[in-house]
């Protein structure tokens, strides 16, 4: 009687337990003219692309913005783009020619969508140690940068305090503004203590220490890791539109050709009001 | 009769694909990364071994990088695993056993992620404070960090490998006479060897391969330590130059970090083999023959 009963639950639960597998196998499967439009880049533009797909994707129901995470750095978006992986690739710097002669198949266009401006942070003891560190001049952070000045004393912070120095690896695109500027030389070799992947990790870097200088895009200075002045000019959205900050740069999104259809809609939207006041909430400034 | 041989043998071949198809890929694997490395050996040739990685595409700083914090893991990995090993599976009371096997269990399956994260937030200020560095970002920290991530999974394998060992054979020792510690030593030590260093090669693989938490606690640097052999201060490896930089290389480039895959490949290679070697010897030298 028992096995009888136990015979008729697994007749009927195994064809169900099939056919719920079956099932959610095709839940993948999305309704008809769903395009998804992937993008992928630089770290700085990231939380503008991620906010301003978030609020698009509620918007267009049949267009899907997704922005890869984590991001893998301007040239790994322009070379994402190249390869066709990805529609968009975002980028703190202009793309190089040597990426363009890469790729000779891809017509890389350039969107601007936001201006920035590389801020040099540092360790909060610093900014407001007994001397304090308010400020820097361009030859003072070149010769932080390359190992000639050791010592935080040499600047006005300090004494006998080391200077722990952050950077961004080889391929950021906030690395190449930062180097263009200071040391006219995109690939100059630094003498710094730690290279990261992102703005995040130098701003936790330096923001932990006591001792540290890092570089990080506009919106990631905050009060954890003070900005300080360079050349007397003050990192803002002022000094950055008028081009008296000395590390001023544009964001892009490369796409391949003029961006058109589903593609037009995404960056129209970021170009929109709607879009341009999430570039100013990220702390980014709303191209003029 | 007919029914079941053609079911034995269904089952039989159906096995035997799937087998195939692991051993398929994993020869598959290493024809790629030979592949995909060649043209940067023969193009480079012996400056593959220079230490300038951003000018010269060498992998001489990332090699000894790579050694030395797998050098500095296994330090701290090996005596305090082996020997947590021992002290569970031999010389604790069974309700400390008891507590403290899940505990481990629980620890050796834990992310690397998070054990980078204790290890940025708790371990690399420590260190910057104790050894008066710089920042604390350092070898030493990478080594501190993926020794307190393998010393878990040796200490689980090393007491089941002693566990596995048969009583009769510890049971003989004491009955001729031997103290605990006699028996664990000659005895049931040896008997589980070859366990034991099938953990201990788990132990470097591990240590060599670890990426996530060494890019947090020694971050992605490629200029490397002067002197060489600095541990406190950071250093590029050969997992945090290819995690750190494939994603926006091209051309030569991927197949230099192709390369330092091979370099990864051929020292974890070269160890396994040594701990073989070593195990044999143990083994011959306690068993007889």
């Amino acid at each position: 009687m028992n096995n009888q009963k136990n015979l008729a639950i697994k007749k009927i639960l195994a064809p169900i337990i099939v056919l719920a597998f079956i099932a959610t196998i095709f839940t993948g499967c999305t309704g008809p003219s769903v395009t998804t439009i992937k993008a992928n880049g630089s770290s700085t533009v990231f939380p503008v692309a991620n906010k301003c797909a978030e609020n698009f994707n509620k918007q267009e129901a049949n267009v899907q913005v997704e922005v890869g995470a984590p991001p893998v750095g301007s040239g790994g978006g322009i070379k994402l783009l190249g390869e066709g992986s990805v529609q968009i690739a975002d980028a703190s710097r202009p793309i190089k020619q040597s990426e363009r002669d890469q790729y000779p198949n891809v017509d890389f266009y350039e969107t601007s969508i936001a201006a920035d401006g590389v801020a040099i942070i540092v360790s909060p003891d610093i900014y407001d140690s007994g001397t304090g560190v308010t400020g820097l001049t361009t030859a003072q952070v070149r010769g932080i940068y390359n190992g000639t000045i050791t010592d935080w004393g040499e600047v006005g912070g300090p004494s006998g305090t080391a200077i722990n120095i952050n950077e961004r690896e080889t391929g950021s695109g906030t690395r190449d503004t930062f180097m263009d500027a200071i040391f006219d030389d995109e690939d100059a070799e630094t003498q710094a203590t730690q290279s990261w992947s992102s703005n995040s990790d130098v701003q936790n870097a330096v923001a932990g220490a006591s001792n540290a200088i890092g570089y990080v895009g506009l919106g990631y200075v905050s009060n954890s890791a003070p900005d300080i002045t360079l050349d007397g000019v003050a990192a803002t959205e002022a000094t950055i539109i008028a081009g008296t900050y000395p590390i001023s740069r544009s964001l892009y999104m490369y796409t391949d050709g003029e961006p058109t259809g589903d593609i037009k809609l995404f960056i129209d939207y970021i170009l929109s009001t709607e879009g341009q006041a999430i570039v100013a909430e990220e702390g980014f400034i709303p191209v003029q | 009769m007919k029914k079941a041989d053609i079911k034995e043998a269904g089952v039989k071949y159906a096995l035997l694909a799937i087998a195939s198809v692991s051993l398929f890929v994993i020869f598959f694997i290493f024809f790629f990364l030979f592949k995909e490395s060649l043209p940067a050996f023969l193009k480079l040739g012996p400056q593959i071994f220079s230490t300038n990685f951003n000018t010269k595409y060498g992998l001489g700083g990332a090699i000894t990088g790579s050694l030395l914090v797998t050098a500095g893991a296994l330090v701290i990995a090996y005596p305090f695993g082996i020997g947590g090993g021992i002290f569970i599976s031999e010389l604790a009371p069974l309700w400390l056993r008891r507590t403290l096997k899940p505990i481990i269990e629980v620890l050796a399956g834990v992310p690397s992620v998070v054990y980078g994260l204790i290890g940025a937030l708790l371990l690399v200020p420590f260190l910057r404070d104790s050894f008066d560095m710089i920042s604390g970002f350092s070898l030493l920290a990478g080594g501190f960090i993926i020794g307190a991530m393998t010393l878990p999974i040796i200490i689980s394998i090393a007491d089941d490998s002693l566990k596995a060992v048969p009583r009769d054979l510890r049971e003989a020792s004491l009955a001729v006479g031997a103290t605990k510690w006699q028996t664990t030593k000659k005895v049931t030590f040896p008997a589980a060897s070859s366990g034991i260093f099938a953990a201990a090669t788990l132990g470097i693989g591990k240590a060599l391969g670890e990426t996530m938490a060494v890019l947090m606690v020694v971050s992605a640097i490629t200029t490397p330590a002067a002197p060489w052999y600095d541990i406190f201060q950071s250093n590029p490896t050969l997992t945090s130059l290819i995690a750190g930089h494939m994603g926006e290389a091209y051309g030569l480039k991927v197949n230099v970090l192709f390369a330092a895959g091979v370099f990864l490949f051929i020292i974890v290679a070269f160890l396994c083999v040594l701990s073989e070697i070593m195990q044999h010897r143990i083994e011959k030298k306690f068993k007889g023959t």
